[in-house]
């Protein structure tokens, strides 16, 4: 069993890195994050200044003015990134006819779609590694003693991990629903579209504004970000990979009976 | 090795196969001859456990191929009429792959390159490779764990007849320790290759004989083709 999921990831792992697409991302994310972390350093460097010997300086934090607005604005570009990487996982594989061996084969839906997204989780690792990168290079060109908060930085790219696995769960889903990889990033990218839209909901304030935010997983990003782990965060993001990934499941296994 | 009971299968209001019975012994070089679009695929899909019937079943060596897909699929190789090469990976990666998935040694990919002659294109992708060279990885990804039964699909569509004759050689070599099920709408192919000729129109069953009883009976395969449709068609007109 453990040997079919791994010779999945590791074929998928393979299909990923052999086209440019995970390198252009990883260019795009390294790029971007930088871009932040620049305009958000010099912000918070102004800030500090104008605040000067003034006794609220002592509560401007470096991670909460820093990285944790750098990561929610990370969180945007997942939402374009994850649906080009996950389009092609099982679309490609019905329309190139490389489904039609693992029809025929050995390997359970469950395992394909386990080893699929095995290597998706490995390639949103290898992404927040990138974007981790940066802040790491500014704790270690600041000042010798300055406060840099390791343990927020963690907690902020674990729960970009957790968004980037759940995202790349529905991606997986979108795209054992269809052939077609175009429409298979354009239903995930839909779907994280109303995300956003959700957590947008939260502006107008009543019981609705509470309760349409809570339901998206944009929402649950921003207490990873300040670096507060929430077992309720946690359980909402496996809670959400589990249903995509049972939806792809079903989706597998319904193309026995549809042909 | 295969028994086909009421095997049917609809695709909405089309009906692709209906009600085929047959039985194939164990050792034997069975033709699947049929027009296009007359359900060879769809059958061979079902036999493969790939495509669900929508009413009766298949048994694989006493396997349902539905209800027990796994235990079928174990003693199947299938060739479908497009190589399921992937496009990204060099041969040998998706001959690794494959054994993986079938739990097969690694060990045994070296005996099927060297069976199907492939030493030299191990290292290709796929479309660096000539279609008779597709078909010959196509066929030793189906021979990956030396399964009993063989199922082929067109294994010489497309390719030249230099080709077409290696593929047949191939195919032969394979038989005496294989059976082999074809599916083809090549007579000439039927005459060269195989002993006993399953012929479908419209999706039902019109020959299930030895080939050598047709020829006898209709003069050649193409007459026999031709009869049986003929009236198989007035039947049901």
């Amino acid at each position: 069993m453990m040997r079919r999921i791994v010779a999945v990831m590791r074929v998928e792992l393979l299909r990923q890195l052999t086209t440019p697409l995970v390198y252009v991302m990883g260019f795009f994310l390294s790029a971007l994050s930088g871009y932040f972390l620049i305009i958000l350093s010099q912000n918070f460097i102004e800030l500090t200044l104008q605040f000067g010997a003034n006794p609220e300086a002592a509560n401007l934090h470096f991670h909460e003015r820093i990285i944790a607005p750098m990561v929610l604005n990370i969180e945007y570009l997942f939402v374009v990134i994850v649906p080009l990487l996950t389009m092609r996982t099982l679309a490609a594989e019905r329309a190139q006819g490389s489904f039609e061996l693992l029809a025929a084969s050995l390997v359970r839906p469950w395992e394909l779609v386990a080893g699929k997204f095995a290597a998706l989780m490995v390639v949103v690792l290898g992404l927040c590694v990138v974007i981790g990168l940066e802040p790491l290079i500014l704790a270690w060109i600041a000042e010798p003693g300055s406060a840099f908060d390791y343990g927020a930085l963690t907690t902020a790219l674990l729960g970009l991990f957790l968004l980037g696995s759940a995202f790349s769960a529905v991606g997986l889903a979108a795209s054992a629903l269809t052939r077609s990889p175009a429409l298979a990033a354009g239903g995930s990218f839909l779907f994280l579209l109303f995300a956003w839209v959700l957590r947008l909901a939260g502006r107008g304030g009543g019981f609705w504004g509470e309760l349409l935010p809570s339901l998206s997983p944009l929402s649950r990003l921003e207490s990873f970000a300040i670096g507060r782990l929430a077992a309720t965060d946690i359980a909402y993001f496996v809670v959400l990979i589990a249903c995509g990934l049972l939806v792809a499941q079903r989706s597998v296994d319904r193309h026995r009976w549809q042909g | 090795m295969i028994r086909a009971e009421h095997l049917s299968r609809s695709f909405a209001a089309r009906r692709a196969v209906h009600e085929l019975n047959f039985e194939l012994e164990a050792g034997a070089v069975v033709a699947f001859v049929g027009p296009n679009g007359a359900g060879k695929t769809t059958t061979l899909r079902m036999i493969t456990g790939a495509l669900a019937p929508s009413s009766g079943r298949v048994l694989v060596d006493g396997f349902d191929t539905f209800e027990q897909p796994f235990e079928a699929r174990a003693r199947i190789g299938f060739l479908p009429e497009t190589p399921p090469l992937y496009p990204e990976l060099r041969v040998h990666e998706n001959l690794r792959f494959v054994a993986a998935i079938k739990g097969v040694d690694p060990s045994a990919v070296t005996a099927v390159v060297e069976r199907c002659e492939l030493g030299d294109v191990l290292n290709q992708l796929q479309h660096q490779l000539s279609k008779g060279y597709r078909q010959r990885v196509g066929l030793a990804l189906a021979l990956l764990g030396e399964p009993p039964l063989l199922i082929l699909d067109e294994p010489t569509s497309g390719l030249d007849p230099a080709q077409i004759e290696g593929m047949r050689a191939l195919i032969r070599s394979l038989s005496q320790e294989h059976t082999v099920l074809l599916s083809t709408h090549l007579l000439s192919e039927v005459e060269a290759v195989c002993d006993h000729v399953l012929m479908i129109d419209q999706g039902k069953l019109v020959a299930d004989a030895p080939a050598a009883e047709l020829i006898t009976e209709h003069g050649d395969l193409q007459k026999a083709f031709l009869v049986r449709c003929a009236v198989h068609r007035r039947e049901q007109a």
